[in-house]
């Protein structure tokens, strides 16, 4: 009987943590001890990052070495036709550089963020997550937005001082409040098990067509107002039918990230404006007249301003909404 | 030095906590990862009648939890569990050497993984049952097998081979 002590004293630890996990809330000691579980493992965080570098590099370099004279003499063509096309595409940057600039982008979109390099992923089946490399000290907050280049990428989750959890928008436990940019309709993506990322929640006399522009409608506090989240890349069912299932390709692909922006402060409605070409003009005048940056660099698309933490209480104490897997 | 068999068992563990934590996020299949923290429970309940097995499979089960977002002690209650089944019915018949000796751990592990994603529906929102088993347990179990057989290969050499326990390996009969 004595042997079994152990045993039931573990069982009974379990179950205790089991239920308490249940019960509270997400700022519950359980789930703290989950943050804190997060902090202790950084070190081992970064070590992963760093194998996932070189095994990278390991597949290139065996990838060379397996090419034959043949395959040789072919990447020699191909590299030729690549200098060209580079050539080309630097024209097309300058090209784009310098429209970005007539457009007022930055102006338009006015945002402020931490700038974070992406340390490691989740080793997790049931999670979806993202270790960044700025915490607390930094101005990071659970709840705040998280963008790559191109559009939203998920949320902050959990922040300790040095690095934070960001739970991407593919995670079965994320909710971001958005609506149509076509139709102003409203709904819900949610991320799924499966990777997908759907739109629940709409109107049912709400018309969805594939390529619609789907973007943050900024309803529960947590995300700014007219972030791009992604497209509609299929429609299955009829319109208000219970069956309807919308599939949302996502604009930012998680997989190759290696740097993402907290957001911080967001100056305008971006994508969200009624008139985006209005509102950038507006704000262009704005910024003209006011002589004020908007804190966004023209190189990277990306800022690493109002670090200080001091434009956080945009986000109150709405957090708690998106931290129980509810409306973002 | 003294090197014991609970010992073993313990520095085991601490690797496997770190090869999952380095490891596990490079080796991704169907957007699953491998858990070595299961494989070495599964594994060390096969391989060892020393009662810290249990105590490794709680600690696991609770480092795996703590470093996920899911309900916090179920792995921990079904690796127990898990343990106490390899007991009472595989430990000392499992050599890994047929296939029903790795059917049979592979019904380990499918079983911890189906156990699991249900606990993991029930406990949280908006996780649907078929994909939960579909996409996760499935796959997963499929990964934790065969991580698990060559963590008891691995880890069954090491304590067959251990210097200080010469008795443990099996004696040839010396020609007079």
């Amino acid at each position: 009987m004595r042997a079994y002590g152990p045993i039931v004293v573990m069982v009974a630890v379990s179950l205790i943590a089991l239920g308490a996990y249940a019960q509270e809330e997400e700022t519950g000691p359980i789930h703290t001890l989950q943050s804190g579980t997060a902090a202790v493992f950084t070190p081992a965080k970064y070590a992963s990052g760093a194998v996932s570098d070189a095994e990278y590099r390991a597949f290139t370099a065996l990838g060379d070495l397996v090419a034959g004279d043949a395959s040789k003499s072919q990447l020699e063509e191909e590299n030729a036709q690549l200098k060209k096309e580079i050539a080309e595409l630097e024209e097309y940057r300058q090209e784009s550089e310098r429209l970005q600039e007539l457009l007022g982008y930055q102006d338009a979109y006015d945002l402020e963020g931490v700038v974070c390099t992406v340390v490691s992923r989740s080793g997790e089946s049931w999670n979806n997550t993202l270790t960044i490399s700025k915490g607390t000290n930094d101005g990071v907050r659970p709840g705040m937005a998280v963008v790559g280049p191109s559009g939203v990428v998920g949320q902050v989750a959990s922040a300790n001082s040095h690095t934070s959890e960001v739970r991407l928008l593919q995670d079965p436990n994320s909710g971001v409040a958005v609506l149509l940019q076509s139709s102003r309709a409203e709904g819900i993506v949610k991320g799924s098990l499966d990777g997908r990322l759907y739109l629940e929640n709409l109107p049912d006399d709400a018309q969805v067509e594939q390529g619609d522009v789907v973007i943050t409608s900024g309803l529960g506090g947590n995300f700014n107002r007219g972030l791009i989240v992604g497209t509609v890349s299929k429609v299955e069912g009829a319109s208000g039918g219970p069956t309807r299932k919308i599939i949302i390709e996502p604009n930012e692909s998680v997989g190759p990230l290696q740097e993402v922006m907290v957001i911080t402060g967001m100056g305008s409605e971006g994508a969200a404006a009624e008139n985006p070409e209005e509102d950038i003009e507006e704000d262009d005048s704005n910024a003209e007249a006011s002589g004020q940056d908007s804190g966004i660099d023209q190189g990277t698309g990306l800022d690493a301003g109002a670090g200080d933490g001091t434009s956080l209480d945009v986000y109150g104490e709405d957090t708690s909404l998106w931290m129980e897997g509810q409306v973002g | 030095m003294m090197i014991n068999e609970k010992g073993i068992l313990i520095a085991g563990a601490a690797v496997a906590v770190l090869l999952d934590v380095i490891l596990s996020p490079n080796l991704p299949f169907f957007s699953n990862t491998p858990n070595f923290m299961i494989a070495y429970s599964v594994s060390a309940g096969l391989l060892s009648r020393d009662n810290c097995v249990y105590g490794i499979a709680f600690v696991l089960g609770m480092i795996s939890d703590l470093l996920g977002y899911g309900p916090v002690g179920l792995l921990s209650i079904l690796l127990i569990a898990a343990v106490a089944v390899e007991r009472n019915y595989l430990s000392g018949l499992f050599r890994a050497r047929s296939f029903s000796e790795i059917a049979s751990f592979l019904c380990v592990i499918l079983g911890i993984e189906l156990l699991h994603a249900f606990g993991t529906v029930l406990l949280m929102d908006g996780i649907d049952p078929i994909d939960a088993v579909v996409y996760i347990a499935l796959p997963c179990s499929v990964l934790d097998c065969v991580l698990g057989v060559l963590i008891y290969l691995a880890v069954g050499k090491i304590l067959v081979n251990r210097p200080l326990q010469p008795e443990r390996r099996p004696s040839k009969p010396r020609k007079l």
